[in-house]
């Protein structure tokens, strides 16, 4: 149904709940490049804790709240990254010299200057003075640089820049409107998961990014930015799960696969969320293009194993990438329960229940039957009336990528027989029957309108950092109607999510401030 | 450079004997008031009966329990023999029941539910299992018994299950560090190297400085959270606490404190697990010799099939769910908790090589081995849980006991069945000993499928 025609969908948008976001490790990280570039080093980098996995994305705000070990890791990085950044001198991470008559004004620029960044929008003169005080406490201690480097610190340990709180102002309606700059960090998380840069600050300043002319420019600019392409592949990362290649992925039989180990896992991680970048720079940057291409640069570590620099017929789009197949798979073969589960909960919004516990889920090997192929295993262990009932849907799509092996090679036999990667798909739709091999399912998943609407409620999960709720009916099928207009865009949808208008503004709460 | 256990403590007692805590003023001061440590070791899969279980002469699934001063280590189980030598300071507990992990009805997924329940008694999340109901006993004991100018509690592991068994709160995992040397930078921050090039004096200054930083960080908190909604006010109001404690924390390693660092290094890179967890054993030993920290909760990761002598596959899947259909799977998995069981007897060595008050730190420690599934070949039981508890005779504790416990507690899901005493029961008695007060952990109660409620109240008779 298209959003005008929906009477329940009126013509005021629902307000998304105004909520504290702490910002994730790779916000964090980028954030704080932005800020003092070339101050995140290898070893700040461990000093910083993986954020919980809520449906995938590590940053559902409900998940990610502070403690000990969280706060003490904030505050070594911050040192850790202000004595990198001082090295050079103060000076130099300063703009002026600190020295003399100009010692004061030169700090107040810098803590306007460097305070717009850190907030993500001006201080006010009561912040600019409690900074510019800290500084002249701790220079009757400590000489210009020490000083410098812990004003440095103060910054990156404030909540104003450790969190986002895009919380409006109060207007007659109940509802609260952001402003330029609360909008601006809204779109900067969204399409870069970093900081806003110079650019962004100073449109938000010139109040360009209230109408919607001016958002338009600025999210095109920042589309345009390497940085959204990789920030894009980071969503990739989480929407399909793939940090199980580093865990459950990462251990593959050593006879059958010797050259598989963590190093190839994290390398398989990095090819996938290059060819996400890819797709979002490719001239059809669509849901189709990501499930379909096999065009693409492969990660130099992984050539052995994928089995080709650029492009490949056998292989069509993300599910047929090393991260993907080798995440879901034992240590043996490809498992089709764990590709198909995987798939349903990612691409068709589905929660596949887990097997009853009193179940044989060992891994089907091949020592079960000379000759006999990993399908033919997995279907003899669920061929019971009590298994299929689900294993009907997760192994039908499963076995379509049965010629790519635990660490995802491409093969034709397996166990000496012919590879048979027929299934069936189910629950999507129009486009629900048979298929064979990884291509065509991808192909059949990308046409699926369940899909299409699946990935548009998971990137909005993502993009506002929690699940989407009842209110947020309209807004969603306004953006899958239009994503399915649009070819499935995954540009565009981020374009139509940070144009919406539910993007700038939050649901009123009680001020206790004012 | 690898050091065994002894190896390194000896470094520790010479080569820092001028400067760590003495060891007279700990004997004086402990023969008073010890100070009340406490050490969670939480493992995963279920535990092979026939490997674990030390009945002599005890009817099973029975209420008995025995002396373990007159049995020798021969007559240790396989599982158990590691703790042999520590038997004068075991209490050995069988037959407890996870109820509060046990919904009146409907299903619930056995490793979720026992990750959110198992150091918690809280119950299972309503929607998502996965998910924390409430704190961990770790949690509650680190809140009442920490000092403020010591980190509360360490949590320690890496790549563990839906990130562990520890919980802040309601769908708050508490953060598990993963790294040893991070781990071991953090309780002992003056044992981090400097950087090469820089001016000591000046990075000390600094150092020393930086409790400043953070006192201005949180009063910037305070003043930003007044406005907020309320949930981000919450969050706003606990990271100000978080910041007082980093600032007193901070205020204090300045000082260098009295009690020196071990003089041992951990690598940066990635370890295997039984190296890692022998490193985090003597970290947490060292820190609580020098009252860094008073709560460590250590989770060892699943092994690999290596570890327990097979060549290929996933333990978790191919021989945990097969352990009670196939000989050969229940022996991998009986070496599996022998693995486990090795783990603790480290630790409790570890703890045992640093003399205080008239025994050894293990003394004042009370170190509980707790283990995900129950005594069970199959897996995913939540019922018939071993627990072994070693340490806290300085606590008041008695010690050196086989426990079985009566299961006449009522199954929530079965009515017309009998189950082991709520292990609540038993979390409420290590809450006491390590000084709170609490009338229960977790949950009050618990809803049975029958109408009525299971008192969970008070602690574990007999203990």
């Amino acid at each position: 149904m298209a959003p005008e025609t929906n009477p329940i969908c009126g013509a005021t948008p629902a307000a998304g709940p105004a909520l504290v976001r702490r910002l994730t490790r790779t916000e964090y990280l980028n954030s704080l490049s932005e800020l003092l570039p070339g101050a995140v080093s290898p070893s700040t980098e461990p000093l910083l804790l993986t954020d919980p996995a809520v449906d995938g994305f590590e940053n559902q705000t409900r998940a990610i709240r502070p403690s000990a070990l969280q706060v003490e890791a904030w505050s070594d990085v911050a040192a850790a990254a202000a004595q990198v950044a001082l090295s050079a001198g103060p000076a130099r991470v300063l703009g002026c010299s600190p020295e003399g008559d100009q010692a004061l004004s030169c700090v107040g620029t810098f803590v306007s200057a460097f305070g717009l960044k850190a907030f993500r929008r001006p201080l006010t003169e009561s912040e600019k003075s409690s900074y510019v005080e800290l500084y002249q406490s701790l220079r009757e201690e400590l000489d210009v640089a020490s000083s410098t480097e812990l004003l440095v610190q103060a910054f990156l340990q404030s909540p104003q820049f450790l969190y986002r709180m895009e919380l409006g102002h109060a207007g007659p309606t109940g509802i609260r409107a952001l402003d330029s700059f609360e909008i601006a960090t809204r779109l900067s998380y969204l399409i870069l998961q970093s900081t806003p840069d110079d650019t962004l600050l100073a449109a938000a300043g010139a109040s360009k990014l209230t109408n919607p002319d001016g958002l338009q420019i600025e999210i095109q600019r920042m589309l345009a930015k390497p940085a959204a392409a990789s920030a894009f592949g980071e969503f990739v990362r989480q929407w399909l799960e793939l940090n199980a290649v580093l865990d459950r992925g990462s251990h593959k039989d050593p006879v059958i696969y010797p050259g598989w180990n963590s190093e190839l896992a994290k390398a398989a991680l990095d090819d996938t969320a290059n060819f996400a970048g890819f797709v979002f720079r490719h001239a059809q940057p669509t849901l189709k293009t990501l499930l379909q291409s096999g065009a693409g640069p492969v990660d130099a570590r992984l050539i052995g194993v994928h089995g080709g620099v650029e492009g490949s017929a056998q292989r069509a789009g993300v599910l047929t990438r090393i991260a993907f197949l080798a995440a879901n798979a034992r240590s043996v073969g490809g498992s089709p329960p764990l590709r198909g589960a995987t798939v349903q909960r990612s691409l068709l919004c589905a929660s596949p229940p887990l097997p009853p516990s009193d179940v044989d889920r060992s891994e089907p090997l091949p020592s079960e039957g000379v000759g006999v192929t990993n399908r033919a295993r997995f279907e003899s262990r669920v061929a019971s009336s009590m298994c299929k009932g689900c294993h009907v849907g997760m192994d039908g799509i499963g076995y379509g990528f049965e010629h790519f092996d635990a660490i995802g090679q491409f093969r034709t036999v397996d166990n000496g027989q012919p590879i048979d990667a027929r299934g069936v798909l189910i629950d999507t739709g129009s486009t629900d029957g048979p298929f064979d091999g990884a291509p065509a399912l991808s192909a059949r998943l990308s046409e699926s309108p369940v899909v299409n609407d699946c990935f548009v409620a998971r990137f909005f999960q993502y993009a506002y950092g929690r699940p989407a709720s009842d209110s947020d009916h309209c807004a969603l099928e306004r953006l899958q109607a239009r994503f399915v207009a649009s070819g499935g865009d995954l540009v565009d949808l981020i374009q139509q999510i940070a144009l919406g208008p539910e993007f700038g503004q939050v649901a009123g709460f009680e001020d206790n401030a004012r | 450079m690898s050091w065994s256990r002894r190896q390194v403590v000896r470094r520790f007692m010479v080569g820092a004997a001028g400067t760590m805590l003495p060891i007279g003023m700990h004997r004086h001061v402990h023969a008073i008031t010890p100070i009340k440590r406490l050490i969670l070791v939480p493992t995963p899969q279920q535990m092979m009966p026939d490997a674990w279980l030390m009945r002599r002469g005890g009817m099973a699934h029975s209420a008995f329990g025995y002396e373990l001063g007159d049995v020798s280590v021969s007559e240790f189980s396989p599982t158990l023999a590691p703790l042999a030598q520590h038997k004068r300071r075991l209490n050995i507990i069988e037959g407890l029941a996870q109820v509060t992990a046990i919904p009146s009805s409907g299903e619930v997924n056995a490793h979720d539910a026992s990750y959110a329940n198992l150091l918690s008694a809280a119950g299972v999340h309503p929607t998502q299992a996965k998910y924390g109901v409430g704190p961990s006993l770790d949690q509650l004991v680190a809140a009442a018994i920490a000092r403020p100018d010591q980190i509360p509690s360490m949590t320690l592991g890496p790549d563990v299950y839906l990130g562990g068994f520890s919980h802040l709160g309601q769908e708050q995992r508490t953060p598990s560090q993963g790294s040893p040397q991070q781990a071991f930078y953090r309780l002992f921050p003056e044992a981090r190297p400097g950087t090469p090039g820089a001016n000591p004096d000046v990075r000390s200054r600094i150092e020393a400085s930086r409790g400043k930083i953070v006192d201005f960080a949180r009063r910037e908190f305070e003043r930003v959270g007044v406005g907020l909604p309320s949930e981000g006010r919450a969050t706003f109001a606990s990271h100000v606490t978080l910041l007082r404690d980093l600032e007193r924390r901070l205020s204090v390693f300045s000082q260098r404190a009295n009690c020196a660092a071990p003089a041992e290094t951990y690598p940066e890179s990635e370890t295997e697990n039984r190296e890692r967890f022998h490193m985090f054993a003597r970290i947490v030993a060292a820190a609580m010799a020098c009252d860094r920290t008073r709560v460590a909760v250590i989770q060892p990761r699943e092994l690999f099939a290596r570890e327990v002598g097979v060549l290929m596959g996933d333990v978790h899947q191919d021989y945990a769910h097969q352990a009670h259909l196939d000989n050969h799977a229940a022996a991998v998995m009986a070496r599996w908790n022998r693995v486990y069981g090795e783990y603790i007897a480290y630790l409790l060595d570890a703890l045992a090589d640093y003399p205080e008050g008239d025994g050894t730190l293990l003394d004042s420690c009370l170190v509980v081995w707790f283990n995900e599934h129950g005594l069970t070949r199959a897996p995913h039981t939540l019922v018939e849980m071993p627990v072994v508890i070693a340490g806290g005779s300085a606590l008041g504790l008695r010690t050196g006991r086989y426990i079985s416990v009566p299961r006449l507690t009522p199954h929530p899901q079965v009515p017309e069945s009998r189950t082991g005493v709520p292990h609540s029961h038993l979390l409420v008695s290590i809450a006491r000993i390590m000084g709170l007060s609490n009338t229960w952990v977790g949950e009050a109660s618990h809803g049975l499928a029958g109408g009525g409620m299971l008192d969970l109240s008070g602690p574990l008779a007999g203990f």
